[in-house]
């Protein structure tokens, strides 16, 4: 069995006992660890299980169908597609936060427009980080 | 940017698919590139043009953009 096959399953298992754990302790624990033991498990839970499934769907795959989607994953138009929608993601996610910022503004919600200023900074942070590091890269 | 491929590609009477998999490309990589939707990488370009035995500028006709 492959590594990453192995490494999905014990996730999706840890996965289960987090989301149980978060509903059988449901009153023992904080709502706030509750909530991040679901988020946790929940999100864990996605990824072993996409990984897991990917992996079912690859193994029926002839060697001919394998090739054509490793092609597809390393093909110059398939990834300039993914960089400019991940840049117009980026953008919109910006616009979205930008919108979140003001209307937190204007409601004066104290916390949550420090969580959004925090936010804003981190997502422009990280592409000026990103841009130095692609720029070091070219 | 205009391209030769699909005349040349139809010249050697060989199908887009096999195109494609003769440059390592996808299918609608070669659709693209044929109809102008996308424009090819140097390093593209010149697989391309090294398996249609020619050079890039045969294949790809560079026009100066008007401003």
């Amino acid at each position: 069995m492959k590594k990453k096959t192995v490494f999905a399953a014990l996730g999706l298992v840890l996965a289960l006992g987090l989301c149980l754990a978060a509903f059988f302790l449901d009153g023992q624990i904080s709502d706030s660890t509750g909530g991040a033991l679901f988020g946790l498990g929940g999100a864990l839970l996605g990824i072993c299980g996409t990984t897991l499934i990917k992996g079912h769907i690859e193994g029926r795959m002839t060697p001919e169908e394998l090739r054509e989607l490793e092609r597809g994953e390393r093909d110059e138009r398939n990834a300039a597609i993914r960089d400019r929608a991940a840049l117009k993601s980026w953008y919109w996610t910006l616009y979205l936060l930008w919108g979140l910022f003001f209307l937190t503004l204007i409601l004066d919600h104290g916390f949550y427009f420090a969580l959004v200023s925090v936010a804003v900074t981190l997502h422009c942070v990280f592409y000026l980080v990103n841009l130095r590091r692609v720029a070091r890269e070219m | 940017m205009t391209n030769r491929i699909s005349q040349l590609r139809r010249e050697r009477g060989l199908s887009q698919a096999e195109l494609a998999d003769a440059v390592d490309v996808t299918r609608q990589t070669i659709i693209s590139l044929e109809s102008g939707r996308y424009n090819a990488s140097l390093l593209l370009a010149h697989r391309i043009a090294k398996f249609f035995g020619t050079t890039i500028e045969d294949v790809f006709l560079f026009e100066e953009e008007r401003t």
